[in-house]
């Protein structure tokens, strides 16, 4: 049971071995393919804006240097990136936080109790889906404004903790727990919220896991509403201060600093996924994505 | 006393599940489905996004986009491609690599990192990576064609395969999602299924056929769908690579919807394409959904 | 009772939750805005606060900033805080600021688009503009001209925005050309260009051009507009209801941008990022705004002229401006406000800053005596773009509620018609039929 949903090791099917090989190359191709764009921006961070435009582009830079760093961290030519490094991880913890509580709050009826409206109110959930995001900016903006939040960590954290495809997930996972653990726990006297976070919390780390890695990836890279939500540079996310650099008219050609932000903003998604990536598959495989 | 404790504990019943729901639902509702509605009412009015009063002006909106707007039908034929291109191509090469991940080989946790890791980039990141790399005057991939004597190619500055291109860096950038569920889904398929089918004489290809596929039929539904969703709300990954050009080659309904409330502030038509997606997206779930549960009852 | 208890337990930890969830939040909020209100130094300084939005994300911002911390400590009642926000959303962002009272006190924004915020911004007279002491005649005339609508003058013009012609001198002498004589008109440059043109490392392609056609949308329409200015036609009629390039001297500036590669094949077919390729060497000309001046600064060498005579009638050429707008609002409710706002135009308005700002970044002022000046014209960075508004060849871009979407419609077309698509007689036909709608629309 512990291994079954281990992603290595698992061999169930198999390709005969001559093909296997094949399949080895040819995957191995894709797997190369797929990084060297990867090493590419991570190579031109290391390399003056004026080499990376006069001179050939190579994966491994001629006369490596540090200075992009040095520039964005403090000479701001246009604005450096320590604040915004802090207030990306402020809203992304926090909203992983807020989602996970809410969401597993929410999924948990749906999953385990019988009520009038379950089955209206997961339809309501499930049709959050279809909405896409950018139609609610206006009323939203509206509507945080109303209550003089715009320009807080609450307008960047908030809508984005509000996830129906998390209620989703968890309410899928919570039903795979056998209902008798919850039984026993109920015999024993615990409530629906002791319940909740004594046994089904524990027994759903995968899912949770999971669903926090989509939502710190979400929330980490979520570009379009802080854009048009923020007027105080305080204020402003990584993905908002790379378009400050990438600004059309000027200073596009200062491509090394440039990509050295975006270095800065994509080592912190790149290290969660290294730490977490197994979870990845097993989040998923245990909820068993059933309608 | 007894039965007093016995109504509370009904009542309790009854509310406990709303108790929990309630700060979500509550959260919900307002950030999102009340938004929602507030669309649909702006679409019937024409607002500029600064006056404080919304005429309302019936149909005019939907008409506009209709017949006159010479964007729009553009738009729906350039979604259209944008989904016909999109969707099946990442569930085959999402279930492709799944496969071959699943097969144990050699170095899997290499190959999996290198093909999961581009889905944690920042879609802004992929979109300037991808506008020097494939720039035809300075970008890095026509130097190496033509170090290798091909010619080089005008990517994303030519219409014609414009479209092609996003989709490829999108299926670069994105395919992770539809491995890590096929993956999953691989996972749940019990093994005796294998046995059973190599006692039979299958070959390992009939296998997949006869096997793996089926096994695979709820995964692949739930695929599709946020496939399907996901492509009509594309829009960063698009914006950022070509703003919706050349020549109006990459100019999805999304994108048509930012400039037109975003740029060219004219609300009213900007909440009517919404609306125009929304119902869309509605009608093309319920269909799949049923034709998923035609092909169920059916085996 | 124990059941009642537990429900007990059970809201309060909901209650808790909403309390982390959003008090913390809440409280971050208000931390923010705590030193704005002036919560701490009352004593000491009691400053009035003017915001300025900007939508100069590049070096140009960063000067401003500079120079605005001058300001500052030269007038010890006033604090202004400048705000740099991206282009692309800028102006939905002060729309939605003007729309919920949150717009600043002073914000920039480009030729075209007064229209846009009319009936929300401050107007002002010729008398306005003597009270607070500035003197109308001391800026280039038709700078306020690009203000005015319905007889009031609508903000500040702080500065003139050109386009213009970029060129390396380096590259000039080795193709044997003198860099003190660039083009002035299409013989010229076609006859430069074609010297320009190299192979450079011997590998039979040319991989050093005298031009690279851009690969924006908008900047493309600029050029074009320029030459098309050059034949004798407009963009709009002259009242601005109908479009006005659909003839032989909209045709012609696309055939001459066509011919480039077609006929004198000095430049490339295919457009690319024509300002890296420019600061690469890979070309030696480049069609760009003012504002490129400083990007390019540190990285290449470079000089400046005028924007040659392509087309066959009057020398032109596209520009735009930097204006100052004030939302209404403030006006009679926050005198100090005012004032202090005031105050700020008239030191942007002033000698001072206009010479220093046009000597330090990427803009130019609209003052006569900053345009004139003897050090600035001898700067071969800048004086081609002085020559421009001194000569009177400058067009302004038409300032309607629509510009941003007819440049879009005809830098659509453009692009068709350089990739290829659509004939220059269609492409024309097409767009002007679009933009007729657009004029249209009530």
């Amino acid at each position: 049971m512990e291994n079954k949903y281990y992603i290595s090791g698992q061999r169930k099917w198999e390709i005969p071995n001559l093909k296997r090989l094949i399949l080895w190359v040819f995957i191995t191709i894709i797997a190369v393919s797929f990084l060297i764009p990867i090493i590419w921006i991570i190579s031109g961070s290391f390399t003056s804006s004026i080499d990376l435009v006069t001179k050939h582009p190579r994966l491994i830079p001629e006369k490596p240097t540090v200075q992009n760093y040095i520039d964005v961290f403090t000479t701001n030519k246009t604005q450096t990136v320590g604040r915004p490094l802090l207030n990306s991880a402020i809203v992304s913890f926090s909203t992983v936080f807020l989602t996970l509580l809410i969401s597993s709050f929410a999924a948990y009826p749906l999953a385990r109790m019988e009520f009038k409206g379950s089955q209206f109110i997961f339809v309501l959930i499930l049709l959050g889906l279809m909405i896409p995001m950018q139609v609610s900016f206006i009323s939203l903006y509206l509507l945080f404004n109303s209550v003089g939040l715009l320009n807080t960590y609450t307008v960047l954290i908030l809508p984005g903790a509000i996830s129906p495809f998390g209620v989703f997930l968890l309410r899928q996972f919570f039903r795979t727990i056998p209902k008798e653990l919850e039984d026993v726990a109920m015999i024993d006297g615990c409530g629906r919220l002791k319940t909740l976070y004594s046994i089904i919390l524990p027994l759903s780390v995968p899912a949770l896991l999971c669903l926090g890695i989509f939502t710190f990836l979400g929330s980490w890279n979520s570009f379009l509403w802080p854009l048009i939500v923020l007027t105080k540079s305080k204020m402003m996310t990584l993905p908002v201060i790379l378009s400050y650099y990438w600004g059309a008219f000027a200073g596009v050609n200062e491509w090394g600093t440039l990509l050295a932000v975006s270095v800065i903003a994509s080592v912190p998604t790149i290290l969660i996924f290294l730490l977490f990536q197994r979870y990845f598959v097993q989040g998923i495989a245990t909820t068993g994505i059933k309608g | 006393m007894e039965t007093n404790t016995g109504r509370v504990t009904i009542i309790k019943k009854k509310i406990t599940p709303f108790l929990f729901l309630l700060p979500f639902l509550s959260f919900y509702l307002v950030m999102q489905l009340f938004p929602l509605v507030q669309n649909f009412h702006v679409s019937f009015t024409e607002w500029d996004m600064m006056s404080s009063n919304k005429p309302f002006v019936g149909l005019d909106n939907f008409k506009y986009l209709f017949f006159t707007d010479p964007f729009f039908w553009v738009s729906i034929k350039a979604t259209l491609l944008y989904i016909v291109l999109n969707v099946p191509s990442k569930i085959v090469i999402g279930l492709a690599l799944a496969v071959a991940l699943n097969q144990g080989l050699w170095g899997k946790t290499f190959h999996r990192t290198a093909i999961f890791l581009p889905f944690v980039i920042n879609s802004a990141v992929v979109g300037l990576l991808f506008g020097w790399m494939l720039d035809p005057q300075s970008g890095m991939l026509n130097y190496f064609f033509k170090k290798f004597g091909l010619p080089p190619q005008q990517w994303l500055v030519q219409p014609d395969w414009t479209m092609e291109i996003v989709v490829l860096v999108t299926i670069w950038w994105s395919i992770a999602f539809n491995t890590i569920v096929y993956l999953a889904g691989l996972q749940g398929i019990p093994e005796e299924l294998y046995d059973a089918a190599k006692i039979d004489g299958c070959t390992s290809w009939q296998s997949f056929w006869h096997v793996t596929l089926p096994g695979l039929r709820d995964t692949t539904m739930f695929v599709v769908i946020m496939q399907v969703i996901g492509s009509f709300q594309a829009f960063g990954n698009i914006w950022l690579l070509t703003h919706g050009g050349p020549v109006n080659a990459t100019r999805v309904l999304m994108i048509h919807l930012y400039r037109v409330g975003f740029y060219f502030f004219r609300m009213g038509q900007a909440a009517a394409i919404a609306v125009i997606i929304f119902i869309i997206v509605l009608i093309l779930t319920l269909i799949m959904l049923s034709m998923f549960r035609k092909t169920e009852l059916k085996n | 009772m124990r059941g009642i208890k537990r429900a007990g337990i059970f809201i309060l930890a909901i209650v808790l939750m909403f309390a982390f969830g959003t008090s913390v939040l809440f409280a971050k909020g208000t931390q923010e805005k705590q030193p704005a209100a002036g919560g701490k130094g009352v004593a000491t300084t009691k400053k009035v606060v003017v915001n300025y939005w900007s939508r100069k994300t590049g070096s140009d911002g960063t000067v401003f900033a500079e120079f605005i911390k001058g300001f500052n400590t030269d007038n010890p009642g006033i604090e202004v805080k400048m705000q740099v926000l991206p282009w692309g959303e800028y102006y939905g962002k002060v729309r939605a600021a003007i729309l919920t009272g949150n717009a600043p006190e002073v914000f920039d924004v480009s030729v075209y688009s007064p229209p846009m915020f009319l009936p929300y911004v401050e107007s002002f007279t010729k008398d306005d503009f003597a009270k607070i002491g500035i003197n109308l005649s001391d800026y280039a005339e038709n700078a306020w001209e690009a203000v005015k609508f319905g007889g009031k003058y609508y903000g500040f013009p702080v500065g003139i925005v050109p386009y213009g012609f970029y060129y390396n001198p380096n590259l000039y002498r080795n193709a044997g050309l003198n860099p003190d004589k660039p083009p002035t008109n299409l013989k010229e440059f076609v006859e430069q260009g074609k010297k320009l043109k190299k192979d450079t490392n011997g590998d039979g392609k040319i991989n050093q051009w005298a031009i690279i056609l851009t690969d924006g949308n908008i900047s493309r329409t600029w050029v074009w507009e320029s030459i098309l200015d050059q034949n004798g036609g407009s963009l709009l009629n002259k009242d601005k209801t109908k479009a006005a390039f659909n003839n032989k001297a909209g045709l012609d500036a696309i055939n001459i941008i066509l011919d480039f590669s077609r006929k004198y094949g000095i430049a490339p077919k295919v457009p690319g990022k024509n300002e890296t390729a420019f600061i690469a060497g890979k070309a030696a000309i480049v069609f760009d705004g003012v504002w490129a001046r400083k990007m390019f600064q540190d990285k290449v060498t470079f000089a400046t002229a005028p924007m040659p005579q392509l087309g066959s009638v009057k020398p032109a050429v596209w520009s735009s401006m930097d204006i100052f707008l004030f939302p209404k609002g403030y006006h009679t409710k926050n005198p100090a406000k005012w004032e202090a706002a005031m105050t700020f135009a008239k030191w942007v308005m002033g000698e001072k800053f206009q010479l220093a700002y046009t000597k330090a970044a990427g803009q130019l002022a609209s003052r006569l005596d900053t345009l004139n000046n003897t050090e600035l014209r001898a700067d071969s960075h800048v004086s081609g773009f002085l020559e421009e508004i001194s000569s009177g060849m400058v067009v302004y871009a038409p300032a309607l509620k629509t510009t941003q979407e007819i440049y879009g419609i005809v830098g659509s077309s453009l692009s068709a018609v350089i990739a290829g698509k659509l004939s220059p007689e269609k492409a024309l036909a097409q767009s002007e039929k679009q933009v007729n709608q657009v004029l249209a629309r009530k």
